[in-house]
């Protein structure tokens, strides 16, 4: 019985060259409404051209993708992200820069004032309103991003590898902080990443890219039950799936095909 | 990426900067037939009368009064600068004191030290080759010493781990390592010891290129001002290539360039 | 790469608060003294040379500090110190505008940049101030003269750094008006602007050098009234120690500004950090 509604995203038979070489092709999945998929795999497939081409920061050399049913051109209505590297602008404040898409939008201050006053809070960044950029940390600055997403009430929510530039202990923090949020607000979510364990903390599903040129290997259910926290990753199930994940990323195919953890029907959401 | 991309940008490039060129002799062209002769002329014409002033001696004159003193200035300026430059690096004490005067010296506009220099030296050859030198002098000063105090101690240890004389130190170390930085200074001096070296032409001299401009400039003669400038620019853009090819032939071993 | 801390004061092992404080406060008297020493020696290398060598109407540190009394209240002198002084801030302020629109456009388009950026490179390149020549020819004796040298060397550090600027806008700053759907307008005026203000302000920094040699050369040659012309007109009739007053403060003001430029960095650009 699935728990999540329509397809949100289609993405079908992808393509992508770089000049005369294929970095990936022939990526199909999809992602549903309330549901996130992970993205995972080695370094150099294209985990971060896939995704800008899904919101439509690139054109693919093939293939097509659909957000809502409609064919993705430019990036659509509707559709957030949050990046790598932040992407604040130095020279705004917090405040502005979480407004930054109400703004674009002609929202009044009035009306926006509220909106980002709660946002900030939700992201845990009260008191930094009127800070700048400079003045944050890494994790810091990236709630603000995620805020300046979450602003603009996206039925999509893309991540391209939002943690990675953060160290370990602010990853584990905010990955947690992600799960909460999300869980208030749940947008269909792509969230590329280059660590399995966070594919598999994060994901409903996992989309496993690999191969010269990249082409999906699988897609595994995850089939943790929700809200997941921090006992998440001792369970028995994220042990399976994760272990799997890693010898298929690694192609650790020695030992003979990876196990594949059975699909699980019995997840449930609430 | 594959050569044909590679190749589309590349012509794309070209004919960038081929329209560009075009765009130049055709706007300067245009300009030159719509205006009076006093205002601005054609490029032929202009070419013309390059022509006619290399013919009759004219220009190559000008040009060796020039550069005559252009030469012997920045040789002067070189080995001043760098000399100066490596002492102030080396020797902490003369740089704590010296060091403010310098920079307010390198922030003076020199064109305004030439008429006391006029006073002081008179006319003729060497106080052209003064005002070039203290135009030229600067840049090769604080490059050279950026250059030598920033010598990793690691690198100077090394040197003396292996008993290195003092002159070896200097010779397989500090000199080497400075020569990128002091072709950064030469580059730049260069640039502005042309331009020392017209100032000191407008005033100093009666038979340089500025002196040319300006006589030129009280006749009118907008094509023999036109033909002057467009020679010291091939001059001034030869120098800068020359300058920057040093640069990147002496820093070849640096990371990054 | 490692920096081997060197200390001049003893390290921390024993010495107490006090101790630690006098060695830096000792340490920045004696630099102190070796600055004014060395200012001294030098001044006084300048008097006694000039007074035992040279004709007796060259300047001297003495004679040019007796003289600036009677210099400020020269009206002629006020009067020059305003032209030229106004005409570089004029000169600047055009500069500024042309080559922060000219260095925008030319950074982000890069066709542009190809066909314009190679006259830019050759203005750079060659000794500007050939051109004053020509200048008098089409504005004739006259202050527009040294507005234009002033604007024509001003200008080309300005277009240089911010087409710099302009083309090195991240990529992720992009992507982010490009999925909220920015207009051309907010992006130009929103990111592409601010981006490039650090830049605007380094070629700024030095425009104002190239502006004063500009204004000079310009007044000497035209001869019209301002700070460069008074400089001639007062060494030729020797009067040089008026002169060199003129001159330091001619100094005087290029550091000021510059001064002003690092004041301007410092508080406003308080948030960039260089990627």
């Amino acid at each position: 019985m699935p728990v999540h509604g329509d397809t949100k995203i289609r993405v079908d038979s992808l393509a992508m060259n770089y000049g005369d070489r294929p970095v990936f092709s022939d990526v199909s999945f999809d992602v549903r409404e309330g549901e996130v998929v992970s993205i995972v795999g080695p370094s150099g497939c294209g985990k971060t051209t896939l995704l800008r081409c899904v919101v439509g920061l690139a054109r693919p050399t093939g293939g097509a993708v659909e957000i809502g049913g409609e064919r993705v051109v430019d990036p659509p209505e509707g559709v957030a992200m949050v990046f790598q590297h932040f992407g604040l602008f130095p020279w705004k404040t917090v405040a502005a820069n979480v407004a930054y898409g109400l703004t674009v939008r002609r929202m009044s201050k009035r009306d926006a004032g509220p909106k980002i006053a709660a946002l900030i809070k939700l992201v845990g960044l009260e008191g930094y309103e009127k800070s700048y950029p400079y003045q944050l940390s890494g994790g810091m600055q990236q709630r603000a991003g995620l805020a300046r997403a979450l602003a603009i009430e996206p039925s999509v929510l893309v991540m391209d590898e939002p943690f990675a530039a953060l160290d370990a202990q602010t990853r584990d923090v905010l990955q947690l902080e992600l799960l909460r949020i999300w869980d208030t607000r749940r947008a269909a979510m792509m969230f590329v990443t280059h660590s399995i364990d966070e594919a598999v903390l994060m994901g409903d599903r996992i989309v496993i890219l690999r191969g010269r040129p990249s082409g999906i290997f699988d897609i595994v259910d995850v089939g943790i039950p929700r809200p997941r926290g921090r006992a998440t990753v001792d369970t028995e199930r994220f042990r399976v799936v994760r272990d799997y994940v890693w010898r298929a990323v690694m192609q650790d195919d020695e030992l003979g095909a990876p196990e594949r953890p059975a699909d699980d029907t019995t997840s449930v959401g609430h | 990426m594959t050569t044909q991309v590679v190749k589309k940008k590349r012509l794309r490039a070209w004919s960038g900067y081929a329209v560009g060129l075009l765009l130049g002799i055709v706007v300067w062209q245009v300009v030159g037939l719509h205006m009076s002769s006093e205002t601005f002329v054609p490029l032929t014409t202009t070419l013309h009368r390059l022509g006619q002033l290399v013919a009759d001696g004219t220009l190559p004159g000008a040009l060796w009064t020039s550069f005559r003193s252009y030469l012997v200035g920045m040789a002067f300026a070189l080995v001043l600068g760098a000399f100066l430059g490596l002492l102030l690096a080396r020797r902490r004490l003369l740089r704590t004191a010296f060091e403010p005067y310098v920079v307010a010296l390198y922030a003076t506009p020199m064109v305004g030290v030439i008429p006391f220099l006029l006073a002081l030296l008179g006319f003729g050859f060497w106080s052209k080759v003064v005002v070039i030198v203290v135009f030229a002098f600067f840049p090769v000063l604080l490059n050279t010493q950026r250059g030598a105090q920033s010598i990793d101690q690691e690198l100077l240890d090394v040197a003396r781990c292996y008993r290195s004389g003092e002159w070896d130190v200097w010779r397989h170390v500090i000199i080497p390592y400075t020569l990128p930085y002091l072709m950064t200074g030469v580059r730049q001096s260069l640039a502005r010891g042309l331009v020392g070296m017209i100032a000191a032409d407008y005033f100093l001299s009666s038979d340089g290129l500025g002196s040319l401009l300006i006589t030129a400039s009280e006749r009118f003669d907008t094509a023999e001002m036109l033909a002057v400038t467009l020679t010291i620019t091939v001059i001034g853009l030869i120098l800068m290539a020359i300058g920057r090819l040093a640069e990147s032939y002496f820093a070849r071993w640096r990371v990054g360039g | 790469m490692s920096t081997p801390v060197s200390t001049e004061i003893a390290p921390a092992v024993g010495p107490t608060d006090t101790q630690a404080g006098q060695g830096g406060s000792r340490r920045l008297l004696r630099s102190g003294a070796l600055k004014v020493g060395a200012g001294v020696l030098l001044l006084l290398i300048w008097q006694f040379g000039v007074r035992l060598f040279a004709p007796s109407y060259i300047a001297t540190p003495l004679h040019t500090v007796q003289r600036i009394p009677a210099v400020f209240a020269d009206v002629q002198f006020g009067a020059d110190v305003q032209t030229t002084l106004l005409a570089i801030l004029e000169g600047l302020g055009i500069a500024v505008v042309i080559g922060t629109v000219l260095g925008l456009v030319m950074g982000r388009l890069p066709d542009l940049n190809r066909v314009l950026g190679m006259y830019v490179g050759t203005f750079y390149a060659m000794p500007l101030i050939a051109v004053v020549p020509l200048l008098t020819v089409w504005f004739g004796y006259t202050p527009t003269a040294r507005l234009a040298m002033v604007v024509l060397e001003a200008v080309l550090p300005i277009i240089y750094n911010v087409a710099e600027g302009a083309r090195l806008v991240p990529t992720t700053f992009l992507d982010v008006t490009r999925i909220h759907h920015a207009p051309w307008w907010r992006v130009w005026l929103g990111v592409v602007l601010p981006n490039a203000l650090p830049y605007v302000l380094a070629g700024l920094d030095l425009a104002i050098g190239r502006a004063l040699i500009g204004a000079v050369v310009a007044e000497f040659v035209t001869a019209i009234p301002g700070l460069g012309y008074y400089i001639l007109f007062n060494v030729r009739s020797f009067h040089e120690n008026e002169a060199m007053v003129a001159l330091l403060v001619l100094v005087a003001f290029a550091l000021a500004l510059r001064a002003l430029i690092n004041l301007a960095i410092a508080r406003g650009l308080r948030w960039y950090r260089p990627a």
